[in-house]
């Protein structure tokens, strides 16, 4: 995994001592603050726009018009509360995904989830609030957001989704240091992850760069949020070369062209933006 | 098929206070054959937890009666069955559940308290198992759909199981010992060890029975009786089976019945243990049969269910749709096993013609564990034994144990009484009796 | 009479709650533990007690070696008094157990040939039919194994008979398979013969079974029989002595296991039935993995001569990651079980998944279930069946009554049912902030849950504190030494002078369990008998 920005802390950020296990929890002892709070996505989902409206980040910290001035020459969307310089161009092929074969993407992530192949964790660490306390009183300067690969096959629900409160070990831990948690929400910015993913009987490697992770914890314990970042021309080759989608290869190429969006580090349009929303339930990280 | 074989288990139930009090030799003189020279038989079908009576009784009496909404299931076979209503279980309910069914089929009120109790005497089942059921390899024959627990007894602390998987039903049934009559079967090579070993147990249980108190000799003799009849079947199994035509190896069910969602499969599984009872009755393996579908305070999943029964029948509210349902399913289940044993041809009718099946419950309305309106149905009529095709209703409230003692003469017992003490009846039901 | 048992003392006072402090005078001794005097034994009358289940498995493994499959479909269990331990001291066996039974040993035989242990098993191998004296060896040592006790010479050459002409008919092998199987339905085997030696003592082959079964839920093994058949139990002081060895040993976290199995009906785990609609965390490994955790963590305790009581208190439990899930902690081991802390709010084996989960629907709580087993297993306060005749309905979850203590009120209300329910309700409305698999919840249908109530005019807030008075309860030690009482000897009677003995025996000792069981299998009352 790629550790491109400054200020990332890795492993051993925020440890508890070995041996000792906070005992607090529901119910638990009221005034002792939780340092850690886990949880693990359990649904991912395509964002589309609507009308040039999309959830999202400003990925690449500049409002494109579409003009000349942009190398990729693409319009930013606006985010639902009128923040301009979005950057969701994958938007453009959801609604293509959704007429092809690819209607059934979503399952096949939750499949991809389910099975372990695609298990994501985001932690906040350093966390100073008594999380006994309602979310909308989770305030605090500085927390460390992770976003954690988790290990092994995943226990299940009765339906067969994510079991929440489970015990996940993990890995390749990518941390942004020191953002703001204002009501449970937390955001992190300019970061680089991968993600494995199983989509169309294809495996596919995901390096979104300039990612961006918004998480907002609810009243109900579990947490909804926003992934975003740019994937590069080269993970679309390497999907549309897969022996088993060629009869949307020649469908897709052309749109995946016309939608790359941002520029790389040599001024070239290489990387196409994404948004995606999830679902996350509460989870521990394995220390 | 007259090798008979008295069993000293009969004498022994006499002694104990049991409720049937037989006039001499019981076992010569109840011989129990129809006419056409088919023996009679005797089945029962109990579930758990009673109905709802205001929509089990039926409209009109005698021949001619509307089947209530609960009896539709068993719409087929209304002219083949006989429904009886305004019976009551005249005991005190001291023990919501446990009062009726010991009442029920014993005819005695139960020994003990709510914490710890037993019968007085053996059910119903048992008694008739013990007149009719000498002949055959067993004396009778039981299972159960929901869970092991049956409602017979031998005696007092005498508890009866029933088997609880088709599949190993069916093996003992018609596994390697099963012969068909008339076809050159191969005689299972180890009875004859089996009985051996089974001798050598019996030597064992004699020798142990002379040392110990009389309580305890009294439980080694239900386990010698048992030991020994097992004994007998496996000599019978070494002789030609008896040359009836109907009689042939039927198919064999799952190996397995695995709960669906959470659910057992009560049909499937009821169904199965149906076909297999109806094929070992015309094979004459046994002329004595018991099915529970569940036992009182069962819990059991009906599908579609949002609660366990017994949970239903006292939490669900209003009319109780669910419990309704569950009682039509069940009696679902009684329709099938009617058509089960009229599949078979015996004679110029029917294995059904031939038997009286008494489908009970221990109590009517769940909710208030009534002991009125006792939920009573004969089917088969034992080749006329007693009329069927009617809607027969006490409107006193008399004793359920009118009805049993004319279930009990209908197969030929040579009872005098049946219950005891406040109990006792003397007679059976006329209205019953008058065809 | 037993004279009270002094150690060597410098502080004059009894262990409760003074285990830390410095022996005054400097050198190291134990605090002294006056152990009251036994009463004049009530002797037992002679019984017959059938294996359970459980039982029946323990003795196939001890007589024909880890290799025979017990896994084999037996009658079900009846219970008296709630122990297995005592219906089969009072129930006959039907016919279907008895078919079972010789299903069972036709199975269990043909395993043992089928994994060749059979030649493990002969203590000599007789060369043909004839060799009677080897033949009767073996059958002296399997059949000694087999009923607990030397077989009587007549036995034995009935046996060799048997088995010769088997084998002459069919071959040793199939000789011994047919051995094997009588050995199996013998009632010498399936039933515990309790008859004394005729002067009001069991045997000492009857009390080595006896305390074989209760310390290791199984039957002696050879080097315990051994010591028996050469008079080595015979001696009160040898007695001791061998006690003090099986105490030590490995085995008694399996008798531990098997007594509070069946006293607190836990079997039924292994099949449990929850809605997986309404439960999330429902899965068929929960009620197993629940089973564990709670059996470890008795275990625990009783290994580690803690205070038996803080069964009810202690925090501390063995769980594996389904559970760690359920319980809203961090798994302690990423595979398989670990030790580690529980909230506050999970009291004991009261918190546990076992406990929660067990005493509630499969679709719902129940306050009333849960009180029930509270009061009736572990205060021994039996409560009776309702009125047969009253309509027991309680109104559906509603905005004037949303949680389940709202919907119970008019059980309490009513002069029929408030009797007992008063007795049931305000212990389970303690646990109601566990769901009906034991998951930790603070609010139901909007309302939020209030866990406080009082227990025999002791207040609580929640089910924590309500762990807290439970320990301190005066019946607690009567109750559970009664319970003790009838596992350990399969009887309906438990005198009253015998469980009040060892109520005080075992607070004496710190209310460590080991101790008790010490001077429960030492006691008089444990070998009397009388005649038949």
């Amino acid at each position: 995994m790629n550790r491109l920005l400054p200020a990332l802390l890795v492993l051993g950020a925020c440890k508890n001592e070995p041996g000792t296990v906070d005992p607090s929890g529901p119910g638990g002892d009221t005034g002792a603050a939780v340092r850690e709070v886990a949880s693990v996505i359990s649904s991912i989902r395509f964002v589309a726009a609507e009308d040039g409206v999309t959830e999202g980040f400003d990925l690449d910290g500049h409002v494109s018009d579409g003009g000349s001035d942009d190398v990729c020459g693409k319009e930013d969307l606006v985010d639902p509360d009128g923040v301009e310089g979005i950057d969701n161009a994958f938007s453009g092929l959801v609604p293509v995904l959704q007429a092809t074969e690819a209607s059934a993407l979503e399952d096949l992530l939750a499949q991809s989830i389910a099975n372990g192949e695609l298990l994501l964790l985001v932690e906040l660490g350093n966390v100073d609030v008594d999380t006994t306390l309602p979310v909308e009183a989770w305030d605090d300067d500085c927390v460390d957001l992770t976003l954690w690969r988790g290990d092994g096959v995943p226990l299940l629900a009765a339906d067969g989704t994510v079991l929440d409160d489970q015990t996940f070990a993990t890995s390749d831990p990518v941390t942004v240091e020191c953002v703001p948690m204002v009501g449970g929400r937390a955001e992190a910015q300019g970061f680089s992850v991968v993600l494995p993913a199983q989509v169309l009987d294809v495996e596919l490697t995901l390096h979104l760069s300039d990612a961006a992770l918004r998480i907002e914890h609810l009243p109900d314990g579990t947490a909804v949020g926003l992934l975003g970042g740019g994937i590069p021309r080269t993970d679309f080759e390497a999907i549309l070369s897969e022996p088993d989608i060629q009869d949307l290869k020649e469908l897709l190429t052309p749109l995946v062209e016309g939608l790359l969006d941002l520029e790389d580090d040599d001024g070239a349009c290489e990387s196409m933006s994404i948004t995606l929303g999830f679902d996350a339930l509460p989870a521990f990280v394995a220390r | 098929m007259n090798r008979f074989v008295p069993s000293r288990r009969g004498l022994l139930r006499g002694m104990l206070g049991g409720s049937a009090v037989f006039l001499g030799l019981p076992w010569l003189e109840a011989r129990a054959t129809c006419d056409t020279g088919f023996p009679k038989r005797f089945g029962m079908f109990t579930w758990g937890n009673g109905n709802l009576p205001d929509r089990w009784t039926p409209q009109g009496s005698g021949v001619d009666y509307t089947l209530s909404e609960q009896l539709m299931p068993l719409a087929a076979w209304q002219s083949r069955m006989t429904v009886c209503t305004g019976l009551e279980i005249k005991v005190p309910n001291t023990s919501p559940h446990w009062s009726g069914a010991v009442a029920l089929l014993t005819g005695q009120e139960l020994d003990g308290d709510d914490d710890s109790w037993t019968v007085r005497a053996p059910t119903i089942d048992e008694v008739i198992a013990d007149a009719i059921g000498g002949d055959t390899l067993y004396r009778s024959v039981l299972v159960g759909v929901a869970d092991a627990e049956t409602f017979s007894y031998q005696g007092p602390n005498a508890p009866n199981f029933g088997e609880t998987s088709p599949f190993a039903l069916y093996e003992r049934l018609f596994g390697s010992t099963f012969r068909e009559p008339g076809k050159k079967g191969v005689v299972d090579p180890s009875l004859g060890r089996r009985r051996s070993v089974l001798d050598a147990v019996m030597g064992d249980l004699d020798r142990l029975s002379s040392r110990v108190s009389a309580a305890d000799r009294v439980r080694l003799e239900a386990h010698s009786d048992a030991v020994r009849d097992l004994e007998q079947r496996l000599a019978r199994l070494e002789e030609d089976p008896p040359d009836l035509a109907a009689c042939e190896r039927p198919s064999t069910p799952d190996e397995d019945y695995p709960d669906i969602d959470g659910r057992q499969q009560l049909s499937a599984k009821c169904r199965a243990f149906a076909d297999l009872v109806a094929m070992s009755l015309a094979c004459d393996q046994t002329r004595v049969f018991n099915i529970s579908h569940h036992r009182p305070l069962s819990n059991v999943l009906f599908p579609g269910a949002t609660d366990g029964h017994h949970n239903l029948t006292h939490n669900e509210g209003g009319e109780q749709p669910e419990v309704h349902d569950a009682t039509l399913a069940v009696m679902e289940e009684l329709a099938y096993l009617y058509e089960a044993l009229d599949r078979i041809p015996e004679g110029d009718g029917s294995v059904l013609d031939h038997c009286m099946v008494l489908a009970c419950s221990e109590i009517s309305e769940g909710r208030t564990h009534r002991l009125d309106e006792v939920p009573f149905i004969l089917a088969g009529g034992a080749c006329g034994s007693i009329g069927m095709g009617r809607h027969v209703r006490s409107d006193g409230r008399e004793n359920v144990n009118k009805a049993m003692f004319s279930v009990l003469t209908a197969l030929d017992l040579p009872i005098t009484s049946w219950g005891a003490e406040d109990t006792e009846v003397t007679g059976g039901w006329d209205q019953l009796e008058g065809a | 009479m037993m004279q009270p048992r002094l150690r060597p003392v410098l502080l004059a006072v009894l262990a409760l709650g003074c285990g830390n402090d410095d022996p005054v005078g400097g050198t190291d001794t134990d605090p002294v533990v006056v152990v009251p005097d036994e009463p004049t034994a009530v002797p037992v009358q002679p019984l017959l007690r059938r294996l359970t289940s459980a039982q029946y498995a323990a003795s196939v493994v001890t007589l024909l070696g880890p290799a025979a499959d017990a896994s084999v479909r037996l009658e079900p269990d009846v219970d008296e008094l709630g122990f297995a331990s005592v219906g089969a001291g009072v129930n006959a066996v039907s016919a279907l157990g008895v078919e079972r039974y010789e299903d069972a040993a036709a199975q269990i035989a043909d395993r043992v040939v089928a994994e060749g242990a059979l030649v493990d098993l002969l203590a000599c191998e007789p060369t043909g039919p004839a060799d009677r004296a080897c033949a009767d060896e073996a059958i002296d040592a399997l059949g000694r194994r087999a009923y607990r006790r030397p077989l009587e010479a007549d036995e034995t050459a009935a046996l060799g008979d048997l088995w010769q002409v088997l084998a002459e008919d069919h071959g040793t092998e199939t000789a011994w398979r047919d051995l094997i199987t009588t050995l199996l339905q013998s009632p010498w085997f399936l039933y515990r013969v309790e008859l004394g030696d005729g002067a009001g003592q069991l045997t000492d082959h009857e009390w080595l079974t006896r305390t074989s079964f209760l310390l290791f839920a199984a039957p002696p093994d050879d080097a315990m029989l051994d010591r028996a058949d050469a008079g080595e139990l015979s001696d009160p002081k040898d007695r001791a002595a061998f006690v003090d060895e099986l105490l030590d040993d490995p085995r008694l976290d399996a008798g531990v296991r098997a007594f509070v199995t069946e006293w607190w009906h836990l079997e039924e785990l292994q099949a449990l039935d929850k809605d997986p609609l309404i439960f999330g965390h429902a899965h068929p490994e929960l009620g197993p993995a629940a089973l564990e955790e709670t059996l470890t963590v008795v275990s625990d305790i009783v290994l580690g001569d803690a205070d038996f009581r803080d069964v009810l208190t202690t925090n501390r439990s063995y769980i594996d990651p389904r559970l760690a899930a359920l319980y809203e902690v961090p798994a302690p081991a990423l595979d398989g079980f670990g030790w580690t802390e529980l909230p506050r709010s999970r009291p004991g084996v009261l918190g546990h998944a076992s406990f929660l989960a067990l005493h509630a629907h499969a679709t719902r709580t129940s306050a009333t279930d849960r009180g029930l087993f509270v009061r009736s297993t572990l205060l021994c306060q039996p409560i009776p069946a309702p009125p047969a005749d009253i309509d027991t309905t309680i109104p559906e979850p509603n905005e004037d009554a949303p949680t389940l203590r709202d919907r119970l009120a008019v059980h309490l209300e009513s002069p029929s049912c408030a009797g007992c329910h008063a007795l049931t309700d305000p212990i389970g409305f303690a646990f109601e902030q566990f769901d009906g698999v034991g998951r930790w919840r603070t609010t139901e249908g909007g309302a939020t849950i209030d866990p406080s109530g009082e227990l025999d005019g002791t207040a609580f807030a929640d089910a924590a504190e309500l762990a807290g008075v439970l320990r301190e309860e005066p019946i607690l030690l009567p109750c559970w030494s009664t319970s003790l009482w009838h596992y350990a000897t399969g009887r309906i009677e438990a005198p009253l002078a015998t469980t009040d003995w060892m109520a005080e025996a075992w607070a004496a000792e710190g209310h460590a369990l080991r101790p008790l069981l010490r001077e429960l299998v030492l006691s008089d009352a444990f070998s009397a008998v009388e005649a038949p």
